[in-house]
């Protein structure tokens, strides 16, 4: 299937990430966990792709991933609605980006924070915010993590990004972290 | 009440008197009663500790909302029907306090308080409350203080500060958040939720003595806990990683039962005096409401309906009202539900975001937090929404503050 046909491709891409990089990266990651980890993680990959909707391009993910590794990938944070704690159509993309690469890294695990923005009561934005990073939880297990690598932990709306009282800030503030233990 | 109904016979017949602009009534809120005129004399004795003292009182009697308070001679002192005056002696470290009737200085009573045993300031406040009584027959309130979390860094640490804004500090800091503090009935333990383990936990906290420990640590929320008015079970939130349900347990963690059962979110519970119904709120409907039930969880009810957020209620310690937060125009605001007539009444109407309004254990003042300042503070204001002030001035950030109890003598 698809992460079968992309264990060359993600070998390929390491050599010549190494090769672009300087030695002090390279020395980050050993070559041998690059073919254990895409070896181990095909099984589990296929039944939740097609439930979620698919993943973008793979054309499109291998330019993303020249120049870098695993290691330097950045799980960049999801964006909530008000008031809502599902995932939106925008953030599924960069949810399926995050499960490729937890996938490949089986050893990795993952605390998911659910934020809010200031609005609203302390004790309901706690629920808000446990909702909505169990919501991002439930996607990554539909995807095929295995639910024991990652664990959960609400904010509320007690760790603003951006202090301010606009819809900017607001935006920014409802979200969905991801502390990854490589 | 019989004595309610005495104070009222007395209030409206004393000339002068006047019913308060607003909705609500005398007959209906008996701590919108006006105020009783009297005449303070500054405090005689110690130099220093006797004006200290002089001043707690004065402060105790004005925020208290009962009285007009003159001087001695100025205008609108002859009004007075009874005078207040003290001495502080700290060779015999006694401060005697004397109520007597200006009119023909007779006296109406007289308190004594061993300075040794309580100190200066608690003297003044347990003067402060005797004065109440005798006055208006109330049980005061000088004596209770304020429990609240700050901001510092992206931490937040527990911090008390008695009623009248004095003696502020820290109670709590370990370097982690430390939220929503909720006083026992009596006594001066509190209940709070700390990421102190690295997972929303509740603990429990003695104010006076710094003791403390763990309540409850099941994996996700372990918050929002409100005390049974006997102060023997304990309504909180559990969420066991996913949705927010309400529990019950036994003070000493026993007997755990689970109260909600829906899909959608269920928290901040707050029992009623008698501690047989349990307000809470839920977005079952789609957006935030007030609901209540048993506190065993049976009959369920919607209580809001008009506003599209309801939340963050505390039933009054008369149990006529519940007071909470909607969004308005502009931010959350403060209102109050009637239960009577299930109108609810709109509290505040400034700027900002006002917040966590609780009711002082007698029921006639409000705390609540707000960002009206620029920055969320800590205001009280009168069950009517009149009086505001700011009980914590600087230059904090202030959140979720908790009414302590009448201490103990």
């Amino acid at each position: 299937m698809k992460m079968q046909k992309m264990v060359p491709l993600v070998l390929g891409v390491f050599l010549v990430g190494a090769m672009l990089m300087g030695c002090g990266s390279s020395e980050e990651l050993p070559t041998g966990d690059i073919t254990d980890e895409s070896g181990s993680s095909a099984p589990g990959a296929g039944s939740g792709v097609g439930e979620t909707g698919g993943i973008p391009g793979d054309s499109d993910t291998d330019t993303q991933t020249i120049g870098q590794t695993d290691a330097d990938y950045v799980f960049a944070n999801i964006q909530y609605e008000f008031d809502k704690y599902r995932i939106t159509s925008g953030s599924r993309g960069t949810l399926t980006e995050h499960g490729k690469v937890l996938l490949n890294n089986p050893d990795w695990t993952l605390r998911i924070e659910g934020h809010c923005d200031e609005r609203g009561t302390v004790e309901y934005n706690l629920s808000l915010g446990e909702k909505r990073a169990d919501a991002a939880k439930e996607f990554l297990v539909q995807y095929g993590i295995d639910k024991s690598r990652i664990t959960t932990i609400s904010y509320g709306k007690e760790r603003p990004l951006d202090p301010s009282s606009s819809e900017a800030a607001w935006a920014k503030n409802r979200r969905g972290e991801f502390r990854v233990n490589r | 009440m019989p004595f309610l109904i005495l104070l009222l016979i007395f209030l409206t017949a004393v000339p002068g008197y006047s019913q308060k602009d607003n909705f609500y009534t005398v007959e209906t809120y008996r701590y919108s009663v006006t105020s009783l005129p009297i005449i303070l004399v500054p405090f005689e004795g110690a130099p220093g500790l006797a004006e200290m003292a002089g001043k707690t009182v004065g402060r105790d009697l004005q925020i208290s909302g009962f009285f007009e308070i003159y001087t001695p001679g100025s205008d609108g002192s002859e009004r007075a029907w009874a005078r207040v005056s003290a001495i502080l002696d700290d060779s015999t470290g006694v401060l005697e306090g004397r109520i007597d009737n200006p009119a023909n200085d007779m006296e109406i009573a007289t308190y004594r308080y061993d300075l040794d045993s309580f100190g200066p300031r608690d003297a003044a406040h347990r003067f402060s409350d005797d004065i109440i009584r005798q006055l208006s027959g109330e049980r005061g309130i000088s004596r209770t203080r304020i429990l609240f979390s700050r901001r510092s860094g992206e931490n937040k640490d527990l911090y008390a500060v008695d009623w009248d804004g004095a003696n502020i500090r820290k109670v709590l800091g370990n370097s982690s958040l430390n939220l929503l503090p909720a006083w026992a009935p009596s006594g001066s333990k509190v209940l709070y939720t700390t990421y102190l383990n690295g997972n929303p936990d509740l603990h429990w906290l003695d104010v006076d003595t710094r003791e403390g420990g763990m309540v409850s640590n099941y994996p996700g929320l372990n918050t929002a806990a409100a005390w049974s008015p006997d102060g023997t079970e304990i309504a909180f939130v559990l969420s066991k990683g996913k949705n927010s349900d309400i529990y019950v347990m036994k003070r000493d963690g026993s007997k755990l039962r689970r109260i909600t059962h829906h899909p959608a979110i269920d928290t901040d519970p707050t029992w009623a005096p008698g501690g047989r119904q349990i307000s809470f709120v839920s977005d079952r409907s789609g957006s935030p409401q007030l609901y209540r039930m048993n506190s065993d969880g049976s009959d369920v009810t919607r209580m809001t309906f008009e506003k599209g957020y309801c939340a963050s209620p505390d039933w009054s310690p008369q149990g006529d009202r519940i007071v909470f937060v909607t969004r308005e125009e502009g931010g959350f605001q403060i209102r109050v539900l009637d239960l009577a007539d299930q109108e609810s009444y709109l509290l505040t109407v400034q700027s900002g975001n006002n917040e966590n309004p609780e009711w002082s254990p007698d029921g006639r003042h409000i705390v609540f937090a707000s960002t009206r300042g620029g920055r969320s503070q800590i205001y009280v204001m009168g069950a009517d929404g009149s009086n505001t002030r700011l009980l914590v001035p600087g230059n904090h950030e202030d959140y979720t503050p908790s009414w302590s109890p009448r201490p103990g003598s």
